[in-house]
């Protein structure tokens, strides 16, 4: 397999063309999926821990470089390869600390949970169905933008608008649409109140 | 406080002093906290997608690579498997190839000694009539049997001990026969000691022994006055 250079790897990561990233992600799966999973193997995990952690450790990377945290100067394999171990022992920590408390009552009282996960429940239906409602353009410009940190010149280019100003005020609009929406939404109406 | 300024801080690329005085402001601006409270709901919402949509992504990469890694697997096994039955057909061929060498050479050069018992000897021991009549007409089972009981009585007889190594060669009985010549090449019978070798060379050129074989071979092709030089010399030839 060819090598392709650290430095390579961040820049394709960062680009706006799919194709791109994709390419940096089956490279890096390839480099360093058999390693991760010889290491969970090592630490009593079965192949599909090693599936689900390095997906996760993939994904916390691509975020990593994305939002600029990764210098280009960094080991690309090495530095993966610690993001999924840590995620792993942080799972198996958690399972021993789960075995080994199970007996103890938790601190919070049973009713409090379950009100807790409640809300949480209630919050993700809101906003999915607020997603929905925003329609596609206005969330893949979100999500160009504030996931991707995406330049509004390269989300012009690929949205197939004239210029930046363009899709800057595009992106406004999408953004107080959501806002709006949201607020619509009883559930938010109680924490924010009308705005 | 403008939009531009929120997603900034936000998205964490305010510094310096801009972050120091949006912090400032945050803290007595109620309005600006609550705006930053409603911005930063949204963002985990978008961010939350933006995860869903990239998970499927790496997924679908993961999920080719496994099955890229499956085919590289089963190429891999396949070439393995490929130079395996090619290094078994070299093998075969090599061994197959060389059997039959040895084989014909053997059949080429192996002829039924003729054994000839005058009256003295028949004299001496009444048996070797009917022992020698079996060995004539291609009894050796029978003529064996003759020949081994004759020998127990009279166990020095270096022709009865040739006559049973070679029913025995007849019979294929191989390992015997050589058990058989061996004495008369160790003593170097001076009547039937080149019989035994070049009966013995034969052997070993059946069994692939050829070092054995050519050993002898030559042991009768140095004497020229030896039973078999001739032929010794000439299976010597075919052989190098």
């Amino acid at each position: 397999m060819r090598s392709i250079p650290d430095a390579d790897i961040i820049h394709q990561l960062k680009s706006s063309s799919n194709k791109e990233v994709d390419g940096a992600i089956s490279y890096l799966h390839q480099r360093t999926f058999q390693s991760v999973w010889r290491f969970i193997k090592k630490n009593s995990g079965h192949f599909a821990d090693a599936e689900d952690v390095f997906q996760e450790g993939l994904l916390a990377f691509y975020k990593l470089v994305r939002q600029g945290k990764i210098e280009e100067t960094v080991k690309v394999e090495a530095y993966l390869f610690s993001i999924c171990r840590n995620l792993w022992l942080k799972q198996l920590n958690k399972k021993k600390d789960t075995t080994e408390w199970e007996s103890v009552p938790p601190l919070e009282s049973a009713e409090d949970l379950q009100l807790d996960g409640l809300l949480k429940i209630e919050r993700k239906e809101v906003l999915d169905k607020v997603m929905q409602q925003l329609g596609e353009k206005c969330r893949e410009i979100l999500i160009y933008y504030y996931y991707d940190r995406m330049r509004m010149k390269n989300i012009a280019e690929l949205m197939g608008l004239s210029n930046e100003q363009v899709a800057k005020n595009k992106k406004s609009g999408c953004m107080k649409k959501m806002r709006n929406l949201v607020l619509e939404q009883p559930f938010y109406k109680t924490y924010f109140g009308n705005n | 406080m403008s939009e531009d300024q929120i997603d900034d801080y936000l998205l964490g690329r305010l510094q310096g002093e801009s972050l120091r005085a949006f912090q400032e402001q945050l803290d007595t601006d109620t309005e600006l906290a609550k705006e930053l409270g409603i911005r930063k709901e949204l963002l985990q919402q978008i961010d939350d997608l933006g995860d869903q949509q990239m998970k499927a992504r790496i997924s679908e990469v993961h999920q080719l690579q496994l099955k890229q890694m499956k085919q590289y697997k089963l190429i891999q096994r396949s070439l393995i498997l490929f130079f395996l039955l090619l290094l078994l057909a070299i093998l075969g061929w090599w061994f197959l190839g060389r059997a039959p060498k040895n084989e014909i050479l053997y059949q080429q050069h192996y002829q039924a000694y003729a054994l000839n018992f005058g009256s003295r000897d028949q004299a001496a021991n009444p048996g070797l009539l009917s022992a020698g009549a079996a060995y004539k007409q291609g009894d050796f089972a029978n003529a064996l049997t003759l020949f081994q009981n004759i020998l127990t009585q009279a166990p020095n007889n270096t022709k009865i001990r040739l006559a049973i190594g070679l029913c025995q060669q007849e019979l294929q009985q191989y390992d015997q026969a050589l058990q058989s010549y061996t004495p008369l090449i160790e003593k170097d019978d001076p009547l039937y000691g080149d019989q035994a070798r070049w009966y013995t060379a034969l052997i070993h050129l059946h069994q692939g022994n050829r070092e054995e074989c050519i050993n002898l071979l030559q042991q009768l092709a140095n004497a020229s006055s030896a039973d078999f030089h001739e032929e010794a010399v000439e299976l010597l030839g075919a052989l190098e």
